[in-house]
């Protein structure tokens, strides 16, 4: 694998693209009713920096997707191996390091033969972490064992919403000043199939329904 | 020389490489049994002519099998702050 990022990157949007200057809008309904038509709020933020996560193909007729690119959880340094280089979240990995090792050693003998079982697979699935880079502010990431520095981001699959921009269409180059980064061929790669396997894998109830 | 509608693909095949070896004249059908698949031979009538294999059928999984083959581990509880 490369590196993480194209050292010469597309005057066009494409998946995984770090850009900056648009804002990202949540409809918030506490209380969702059809008689209640005014009970509704619309949060909107501006992120430092977003991701598309339209896939390239289908970035045109003024629409794309995008998700905040946000701090990384602390709780993902707990893990000596992930901590070591985080964006091993990004990629499949052995059941002994889906936890910190401690865990690893008290885990019930039942619980451990089922990861094992499991083979290597994705932790935080709803998640991609991105690498540092000069182009990304760093930030101080508050933790138990005190608060440190870090550079990476990580995109949540959950957070995606949709933008219109006019100046958005099929090979039309990103409106000026706001492509950012551009992901190598290689983490584009990865980005896809874990946001695939995100929305591709079965429920656990519908599992014993399902032919494989 | 003969033109080309005077020719069959018989005339042309006959007595070159291969040209002599029996046609396939049987059909392979896969019969579930437990947690095996039979794949018999039939004849073009649909008679039998024999066992061509035994597989293991592939849908043998039992639901805890299939849970464990998600390819995501579900450790979150792990990782609270």
């Amino acid at each position: 694998m490369g590196s993480f990022y194209e050292d010469s990157p597309e005057s066009a949007l494409r998946f995984g693209d770090v850009v900056t200057g648009f804002q990202l809008a949540t409809p918030q309904a506490d209380n969702p009713s059809r008689e209640r038509q005014n009970d509704w709020a619309i949060a909107v933020s501006s992120p430092a920096y977003a991701v598309v996560v339209t896939p390239c193909c289908s970035i045109e007729r003024k629409a794309f997707a995008l998700a905040p690119l946000v701090q990384i959880r602390p709780s993902f340094l707990k893990n000596e191996y992930l901590a070591e280089d985080l964006t091993r979240i990004n990629q499949k990995v052995a059941p002994e390091q889906s936890v910190p090792r401690d865990t690893w050693e008290k885990l019930l003998f039942e619980r451990r033969q089922f990861l094992i079982a499991k083979g290597r697979s994705y932790v935080f699935i709803d998640c991609f972490v991105y690498e540092e880079h000069a182009l990304l502010c760093k930030y101080t990431l508050q933790r138990k064992g005190g608060p440190v520095e870090v550079g990476h981001y990580m995109v949540d699959f959950k957070s995606i919403c949709r933008v219109d921009c006019n100046l958005v269409d099929r090979d039309q180059p990103a409106p000026p000043g706001t492509k950012i980064l551009q992901l190598s061929v290689w983490t584009r790669q990865a980005m896809r199939e874990k946001l695939s396997h995100y929305y591709g894998r079965a429920a656990e109830e519908d599992l014993s329904y399902l032919s494989p | 020389m003969l033109p080309d509608s005077q020719y069959s693909y018989p005339d042309l095949t006959r007595g070159s490489t291969g040209a002599d070896l029996q046609e396939k004249r049987y059909k392979l059908v896969a019969v579930p049994y437990e947690s095996f698949e039979i794949v018999v031979r039939l004849s073009e009538d649909n008679r039998f002519l024999g066992v061509a294999e035994l597989r293991i059928k592939k849908d043998f999984l039992s639901p805890e099998q299939r849970v464990a083959n998600t390819g995501v581990f579900d450790v979150d509880e792990f990782y609270r702050e």
